[in-house]
Order: structure tokens, then sequence, then C-alpha cells
């Protein structure tokens, strides 16, 4: 039967066989025994590793090209490159062992190396997600540069911002698609509802991507890319991990994390992957006293499943995600007398249950007149059920409340449908052209009517040319068709000039927007004080994006260095801001009237040695004052906040420990408020929110073959809260500090992992 | 490998015991205070609008609950001739330069509509700086109640130097518009003498309100007349109200703003000092404690103090603030200690269902 499969594979694909591929030492010329060597087909068709032999030489079977391919050697540098055609080769390795970067493909036309893109993209990888004990999103990301995070107590929710630009103008993608929450398809995400037990890494593409993605990415694409595929004919995973909350931890307190993943090679062509996490925080009493915490317990489930099939030329995967998450905020005791004297105290208690489900279904692979193609379709279905109950403390009778706004349910549908389609025309030019189409419902109590929807419609291309040997160009164009705004026409150009002794030189244009949310179009909320209502008319806001950044790598000793400089410039006109009704002085609505710019300058610098790695990095990132503008003469335009991190990996080999570092310092930020001064008058001062060090420290170890272990410390300096005096006086300050963390804690994860052939 | 066996095994239940040990709900039954002896009083503000204004007077333990909306202008009993405008409702006026009422029209008050209304003013917050935003504050009466703070000047013995003033009614209780009056007030006796007319009216109506010393002040409404709204100036002491209160909002203004549960003191012989229970406990604090207290006749001396309302974001919760009571000195020379036990109601969780417990302290 396999003969004849293999007869039959002779018959068809002759060119197949004959080609040789050699791996030798750049500097000796000598073979290579021993070097992983990854390779994917370009069109989609089987992947797979092979060793090199004691000859140096890969035996490709079967393998349909163009392929990209990536060494990987203890050794020697990572190479990955995109072998066209099947024909001989030999590779040459650049000795020891450094950066090992993985494929990226976030934006790309095809699967490539971070270095060979045409744009910068940061990639956590899972070795780092890993090494940081992570579980959701807002922790791998805690020392990342030009990122600032921010907490949310009363609803445990956990947001960004990037290059100074708000959280609502970051997109969130799951394998390409926007991550549905409760604000946003893909922007204004609650990262702590993001859990990475099945992320195999992540993509970080600051700057609007807005040809390839669409709306709400002024400041940035965070890309988690999923497991789809296993290096063994059975992985299974189990894993345990508990983590105090501070200083408190028991089976009421601290965190207590659980997984499950099994991944299965079915039969030829199918594999499938299932995996469950249960996430349980038990909240944080800390200054709390009684019923209320600090921080409240979150409890989540998550669960994912992914089923692919890949014929021949094809890859067509299933993939199944939810997530159910309850929070629940205990209130704290009122005294409440009867007639008789009798106390009956209570308590009004918030619950928040939160259900997000995703089907996705994509397909790769090469088609007669395409070199390749992707398509997906996804459902997207979010739910939050905020309810708020009365507690009898003593009779322990619990009933919904009845005041404005107490019981709620958040709804967000989304479907959307994409396709892009890549052709080479020469070794010099690629054409990539895709269309999208988006189609949002969005329900919830202050939304006008109930229910609103908005539809888009894009279709986008782009280029790749290589102008010469060193410059690739590639310019893109959107047009885009929403049913709240109309028409839009996106442009953006990136430029990548290769120069001698591993530098490169890469400049962005890009412009961006964000699209009005539905809350933005359609709000309602009136009450005494306020008369708010949405406005359907808004446009988007749109900004100009610039950037450069420069990246050299060279060698000090036997130190392997990369170096990198960045600068970043964004401006946004016509951001929507709150202002008084034209219409109705009474009101007010939302109006396109705000404008806002950051702009940033960053160098960072890696250092590898054979078992030390390190690397730092500095930013310092300019907000733009709007008071500026608006009222006062002679105020700075913009503030700046440092910030600097730093992360340092050693490999003690000897006791088969690795020992990982993360520092980062968040600068202080700065802004104008209104204070009043002693003589009782009010004046304009420069209030901040205190700038803060974080520090992580974790040892990782593999023992009996099947077990990892990590243990960890977050949070090493303890910081829980920094003073905020940016606040000017009035009934919606929201105090005087600012929550960070819940102060120093400590992990063990332990994972069993079996590996089948 | 037996040391692996076992540890997988060990793995394996605890993440097992983990994915069932979900639920836990575990709710610790709280310190419950027991049952006291003091008077308390459920102060029948009327739920989330808080449509009333409910004066409690502690010695006979009685309230008296008024609709907010239900008055116009409170005229002085003593003996300065003064007016003042219906806070709670968030009334504003300002004169106009005219002194006759029928020669009054639409005209004069071209463009106060959007400006001379509490909602109006909140919008003009957020969009260029409104030019007249800084005397939004003198539309209203000061929050303090000092007469010399009123919105309309006091009356002249020379009738016509009293100019006509364009009265913004504010709002209901449900947010409805009041509408707007023209009027003007002069002197009559020893008494007052209202000119009043709706604002395109070229005929106007007059009332006589003379001063009656038991009261405080004697109100009127457009529509109907004298009215009762406060009681005898000897017979209450505090009041649950909402009330228009100054908000800074930069360098140069304060703007009129609505605060709810809010508590204002009789002005006549009401004195009150505010105690944090990190001092005394309400338990513990007897009439000894109380002569080293600063005493203050502010209306606002309780204000929003006594409440904490959630914001987004932050961790405080709505409710009474436990960290505060009060201690009441009443025209009879009688002192109280006060503190507020809730503000919710503990069935609906909807405001405007507070509650005071409070004890005469034993001289």
């Amino acid at each position: 039967m396999r003969s004849a499969f293999t007869f039959i594979f002779i018959l068809i694909c002759p060119a197949v066989f004959g080609q040789e591929i050699t791996v030798t030492d750049q500097n000796t010329g000598t073979p290579i025994e021993g070097v992983a060597f990854m390779f994917q087909p370009i069109n989609g068709g089987y992947s797979g590793h092979v060793i090199s032999d004691n000859q140096g030489h890969v035996n490709l079977k079967a393998v349909d090209f163009p392929i990209v391919i990536k060494t990987q050697h203890v050794g020697y540098q990572s190479f990955s490159d995109t072998l066209k055609v099947s024909k001989d080769y030999v590779i040459k390795l650049v000795p020891k062992n450094v950066q090992l970067d993985d494929f990226i493909v976030t934006g790309q036309f095809n699967p490539q190396s971070a270095e060979q893109s045409v744009f910068t993209v940061k990639v956590i990888d899972q070795e780092e997600i890993k090494a940081r004990g992570a579980v959701n999103l807002s922790e791998a990301l805690s020392n990342t540069l030009n990122i600032r995070s921010s907490q949310d107590l009363a609803i445990g929710s956990s947001g960004i911002s990037m290059q100074g630009i708000s959280g609502q103008n970051v997109k969130i993608l799951l394998d390409g698609i926007p991550l549905v929450n409760r604000n946003g398809n893909g922007n204004a995400a609650d990262l702590s509802q993001i859990n990475l037990n099945n992320i195999e890494r992540i993509e970080i593409v600051e700057g609007p991507m807005a040809v390839n993605y669409g709306a709400n990415a002024l400041a940035g694409v965070i890309n988690l890319i999923s497991f789809k595929d296993a290096e063994n004919t059975t992985e299974i995973s189990v894993g345990l991990q508990e983590e105090t909350v501070g200083s408190e931890f028991g089976t009421g307190e601290g965190k207590h994390i659980q997984s499950i993943d099994v991944k299965q090679q079915i039969a030829n062509q199918w594999f499938g992957q299932i995996g469950v996490l249960h996430n349980d925080f038990k909240g944080f009493q800390g200054n709390q006293i009684g019923r209320p915490k600090e921080w409240n317990p979150k409890e989540q489930y998550q669960a994912n499943a992914l089923i692919r099939f890949s014929p021949k030329n094809h890859s067509i995967y299933y993939r199944f995600d939810f997530l159910d998450e309850t929070i629940n905020g205990l209130g704290k005791s009122n005294n409440n007398y009867l007639p008789s004297g009798e106390n009956q105290p209570f308590a009004i208690d918030e619950k928040y249950l939160t259900q997000r489900a995703i089907h996705h279904v994509q397909a790769e692979g090469k088609l007669p007149f395409l070199s390749r193609y992707n398509a997906f379709a996804s459902y997207s279905d979010f739910e939050r059920v905020k309810s708020k109950l009365s507690k009898n403390l003593v009779t322990g009778e619990e009933r919904l409340t009845t005041a404005d706004g107490d019981q709620d349910v958040s709804t967000y549908k989304v479907w959307e449908f994409g396709g892009t389609g890549y052709l080479a025309f020469s070794d010099k030019l690629d054409l990539q052209t895709g269309y999208n189409l988006s189609f949002e419902k969005v329900g919830g109590g202050r939304i006008q009517e109930g229910e609103q929807e908005i539809n888009d419609i894009a279709i986008y291309g782009s280029l790749e040319w290589k102008m010469v040997d060193n410059i690739l160009v590639r310019p893109g164009l959107r047009l885009a068709t929403n049913s709240t705004f109309g028409t839009q026409l996106i442009p953006s150009v990136q430029i990548k000039k290769s120069f001698d002794g591993n530098a490169d030189l890469r400049l962005s244009y890009g412009r961006g927007y964000r699209a009005p949310s539905v809350r933005e179009l359609y709000f309602e909320f009136v009450d005494s004080n306020h008369r708010i209502y949405g406005n359907e008319n808004l446009n988007p806001e749109f900004s100009h994006h610039f950037s450069s950044n420069f990246t050299k790598s060279y060698e000090v000793g036997n130190a392997k260095s990369e170096a990198g400089i960045n600068l970043f410039y964004n401006t946004i006109d016509d951001q929507i801001g709150i202002a008084q009704s034209a219409s109705d002085a009474t009101a007010t609505t939302y109006v396109n009237i705000d404008k806002y710019k950051t702009l940033g300058l960053g160098v960072n610098q890696k250092m590898e040695w054979a078992k030390l790695s390190t690397s730092i990095g500095i930013s310092y990132v300019g907000r733009y004052n709007r008071l500026d503008d608006d009222q006062q003469g002679d105020l700075d335009e913009f503030f700046y906040t440092p910030e600097l991190n730093g992360n340092v990996q050693y490999d003690w080999t000897t006791i088969g420990t690795k020992i990982n570092v993360f520092y980062k310092y968040t600068g202080a930020l700065r802004n104008y408020i209104f204070s009043e001064n002693t003589a009782g008058e009010q004046e304009v001062i420069i209030g901040e929110v205190e700038g803060y060090h974080w520090l992580d420290l974790t040892l990782s170890k593999t023992f009996f073959t099947h077990f990892d272990m990590i243990l960890g410390a977050r949070n090493l300096l303890d910081i829980q809260r920094i003073n905020n005096s940016g606040v000017s006086g009035g009934t919606h300050s929201g105090g005087a500090s600012v929550p960070v963390s819940y102060g120093r804690s400590y992990f063990i994860k332990l994972n069993y992992n079996l590996k089948l052939k | 490998m037996t040391n692996s066996k076992y540890t997988l095994k060990l793995i394996l239940a605890l993440v097992a015991i983990g994915f069932l040990n979900a639920c836990d709900g575990e709710d610790d039954q709280p310190k419950v205070d027991p049952a006291v002896s003091s008077a308390i009083i459920d102060a029948e503000v009327g739920g989330a609008d808080q449509p009333n204004q409910v004066f409690i007077d502690f010695s006979s333990k009685t309230q008296t609950v008024v609709n907010r909306a239900s008055w116009d202008l409170g005229f002085y009993t003593g003996s300065e001739f003064r007016v003042i405008l219906n806070n709670p409702s968030s009334m504003l006026t300002q004169a106009i330069d005219k002194n006759d009422l029928a020669q009054v029209t639409a005209e004069d008050t071209v463009g106060m509509g959007a400006q001379m209304d509490i909602d109006a003013i909140f919008g003009s917050l957020f969009g260029a700086p409104a030019e007249w935003l800084p005397q939004a504050q003198t539309w209203m009466d000061q929050p303090d109640g000092s007469l010399e703070g009123t919105a309309i000047a006091e009356i002249s013995a020379t009738a016509d130097q009293n100019k006509v003033y364009i009265i913004n009614r504010g709002k209901n209780a449900d947010g409805t518009a009041r509408g707007w009056m023209k009027a003007r007030f002069l002197r009559e006796g020893s008494g007052y003498k209202m000119q009043y007319a709706e604002i395109n009216a070229t005929t106007f109506s007059e009332l006589q309100i003379n001063k009656d010393s038991d009261y405080n002040f004697n109100y009127v409404n457009f529509n109907q007349g004298l009215v009762n709204v406060e009681p005898e100036k000897a017979k209450w002491d505090i009041c649950f109200t909402v009330f228009t209160n100054l908000l800074p909002i930069d360098a140069t203004s304060k703007i009129p703003y609505a605060y709810k549960d809010f508590v204002i003191q009789n002005r006549t012989n009401v004195e009150i000092a505010e105690v944090a229970v990190a001092d005394f406990a309400y338990e513990d604090f007897t009439y000894t404690n109380s002569t080293d207290l600063s005493y203050s006749s502010d209306l606002a001396t309780i204000g929003s103090n006594w409440r904490i309302v959630a914001q987004p974001g932050s961790d405080k919760e709505t409710g009474a603030n436990p960290d505060l009571f009060y201690v009441v000195k009443d025209s009879d020379d009688n002192y109280y200690k006060l503190k507020f036990t809730r503000m919710l109601d503990p069935i609906s969780g909807e405001r405007g269902y507070p509650q005071i417990q409070y004890d005469l302290l034993v001289q």
C-alpha cells in the first residue's frame, strides 16, 4: 500500500527528489551534524523537521517547494530562508548559539524570521512566556517597553496603553482575528481575560497596521499565535501552579491554576488538540476589613480545541475557544436598624459573569492561480452579565437591586470573514491582496434601543518590491467602507534597507484610524447631573504614524550583540471627546474635537554569551498636553516619561537550572491639573502618577525527563499602589493612589509533559 | 522512575481537585452590631430621584416631608429683606436692566436658555471655554447660606431700584424643566410684594408676603401663591435635600452642581461638629466629650461628608461614611450625637433611603 502511494507520488512530483541540502560551518566549511532543520512549505502542506547526518546532509522527502526553512543548533546561529525551488543547497551557519528567532506571521506575506520583516516585530516566545510563569497576557507584557498597564479593582480588569496611546487603539488578535471583549472588537481589551495556555508566542507590532488589520490599531497590534502542531504523535501536558497573592495563601486565598493540554496526530493529515485551564484567583483582602476585598476574587475557566486537516497543498483548521469568568465583589456591611432597635445589616454585592466563545475556521495553501492564500471565517460571542444583589446579613436573604444600571447584560457579537492572496511575480516583486468583512452587533443597557449594529467591508493590497538587492519597499492601501462613517482610504509605506555587517534600517509611515465605538455612537445616560448621548455622526479618529528603527548585530569578544535605536511620532486628529451638544445646550455628547500626539525615542542592547544572555532597553515617551492648546498660554507641549527594562537569563548547566530576571522601571506620568492653593484660589500645577520599579525572578528546571518546575517571585519590590497627585478636585476624582499590584508574590509551577513518538 | 510516577499521580490528583473545587461562594458571617436603644429615623427622601426635602426634629423625633419642587422662593422673616431661590431644584436667576415687568419680552432673555441652566453650565465644560462661565456662580444663592450671598439683591426700600429678575425654575425630581418666569420684588410695609409673570406675558400678578418670624422663611410657589415648606424654625434641626453646591472646575470658575444625599442644618441656633471615629467611638461618646468640639453654623457642615459615592475604577463603595459621626446642638441647647447608619435601601439598593441613629447626650 505504502509503495503504491510512493509510486504515485513519484509520478506526480518527480521534481521533489534529487536535491541535497548540506549544512556547513561558515568559517571552516566542515559539515555540521545534528542541526535541527525545520521546514514549512509556503503552500501549507506537510511541515516538520529533520536532523542533519554526520555528512551535514539534510534529507527532505516529498516536500513541496517553495519552503521556509530554519535551522537550530546549540553551537550555531539560527538561520532561516525561503528556498524557492528544489535544487542543491549549501547552507553555511555562523558559529555560536545566539538569537533563536522564530518565524513570525503578523502582517507578513510569508512566515519568516523577524529580521527579514520589512517592519519591526517584537516577539515574546514560548520560552519567555514559560520563564515568566505568565498565565495571562497582562503578566507576559509586564516589562515590555512602550507598554503601560492599568488595573481596575472593581471589575478586576487590566488595560494597557502603547506608545502613549490608550488601549482603545491597541488591537489584540488571536491568530490574526480580533479578540472580542466587552468594549471592542480587539481593542480596549481586558488583558486578564486573555490566558496564554495554548499560545505559542506573542507578536507585537507598534504603529498602525491599518492596511492589513483595519481600524483601532493606531498604537499597534498584539497578535497571539496559537499552537497548531506538535512535534510528536502525542503530547500531553498537565500543569499545576500555586501562587501567593501578596502574602495571602491558602485554600480560600491565593491563586490556584490547573491546566491539561493534549495534542495528537490523529491520522495521516489530521491533527487535534484540546486544552482546559482553571485559574482561580481568590482575591486580595489587603487593607479592607470584613467582607470586601481590595482585589475581588476572580475565577476563570478556559477551554480550547483545534482540529486540523492538511491535504496536499492545503491546511484547514477549526478552532474553538471558550472563556467563563466569574468575579464576586462582596460589599461592606451596612447597619440597618429595625424600629425595634434590632440591627439587620445588609451588604450590596456585585457579580460579573463573562462568557466568550470563538469559532474560527481558517484555511491556507496554494491554488493554481495563487502562490499562497489564506482565508478565514469566525464568529465571536461575548456576553457579560453584571448583577447587583442586596444581602441581608442576618437572614442571608438575597435580592437583585433595582437602581438604574444595577443589572446589565453587555453583549458583543462579531462575524468576521477575510481572505488574502499572495502572488510572487518574480524574485523581486510580491503582491498581497485581501478582503475583510466584519459585522458587529453590540448590546447593553446604556446603548440606544438596547442593541446596535456596525458593518465594515474592506479590500486591501500591498506590494513587496526588492528595488535593489538591499532595499525592500512595501507600499500598501486599504479601502474600507463602514455603515456608520462611510468610506476611507488608508495608505502605508514601509522601507527596509540592509547594510553590510548585519545592519538594517527600517522606515515606516502608516495612516491609522479608530472607528467610533458603539458607546460613542449610541450611548444614552441620563440622571440628575448627566445627560450624555452618543453621536451617530461621529467620524473616525485619524492618525499619522512615523517611525524609524536601526538595528545592528555584531560581536564583542565571544559575545553576540545586537543594538537598536527607535524613533516614533504619532499625531491623532479628530480625537473623540465629550462636548456640549450643538443642538441642545443641556446635553453633552461625543464629538471629534481633540487632537493628540505622542513621540518617543528608544534604544536597546542585547548581549549573548554561551550561558548568559542579557538585554537592556530605554525609552522616552512624550505625551501631548491638551491644556497647551486649550486654555493656558505657556505650558509645555509634551510631558515625557522614561521607561527602562532589563532581562537577564543565565543557564546554569551544572545544576540544569535557568535563572531569569525581568526588570522594568515605569516612569512618572505627569499632567497639568487644577488645584486649590493655600489662598483658596485655583491654579494650574503639575500633578503626577508616581513611577515604579518592577522586578520578577524565576528559576526553571527540568527533572525526571517529564517534569518541568518553575519557582518564581513576582513584584519582588512589593509595589502595591503608587501615588497620584494628578487629580483635580471635584466629585469625579478617582483617588490619590493608583493600584499596580497586590504586592510581592511567589509561585511554583509544576508541569508534567509526556511525549510519545 | 518510581519518584516520577508518584509525582505524576500527585499532580493529577491536585489538578483534579483544583478543577472540582470550583465554586465556594463562602461568605463569612460578619460581626453584627447589637440592637440599640438610640432613636432611629428612616428619612423619607423618596428614592432614587430624591423628590423630597426631609426636615428632622430630634427632640420630638419627627420628620416633615416636602416635595422639593413644591416651592420657588423663600422670603426672609428677619430684619433684612432677602429672597432665596429654590436651591434643591437648581433654580437660577439674574437681573436685567429693567424695572417694569410689563416691558420685559422674550428679547430680554436671548441666550439665557443656553447658559442659565444647570445642565447647560455642566455641558459648557466640554468645549471651548465659555466666557460667561465665571458668572454662573452668581446666578445661585451661595451654598453657605449667608444672606449676603443671595442671587437676588437685597430688596431696596426705593421701589425703582428693584430690577426685574429672569428666573429659570430649575428641574422637577424627574428631571423635567420647571420653566421660566420673570419677577420683581418690592418692600410692602414690613413685608414684601412680588410682581411676577411668565416671560412673554404683558400683564403680571402681584402677591403680598408678610414676615412670620416663627419661620426662617415664608415660601411662595408661582402657581399656588403662599405655601408651607419648612417647619417653624424652632422645630427642626437638620434637613435631607438635593443641594445645588459650587463645584470648582478650573482656576477661575466654580459652577452650580447638584449633590444628592446632602444634609443641611437649621440656620437658627443649630450648630454641628464633626467627630472622627478614630478619636471617639460613637457608643462611648458622652456629653463630657462634646464640650471640646468646634461647632459650625455653616449650612453645609454635614453636607455630603457623611456619605461615600463609588467612582468608576476606585474601590470605594457607595454608602454612609463609617469613619464619621456628628454632634448637634439644637435651639434648646440639647446636645445629640448623630450617626448615619445607611444610605441605600437595604433591599432595592437604591439611593434616597437614608437612616440615622441619634442619642441625646445627658448633661
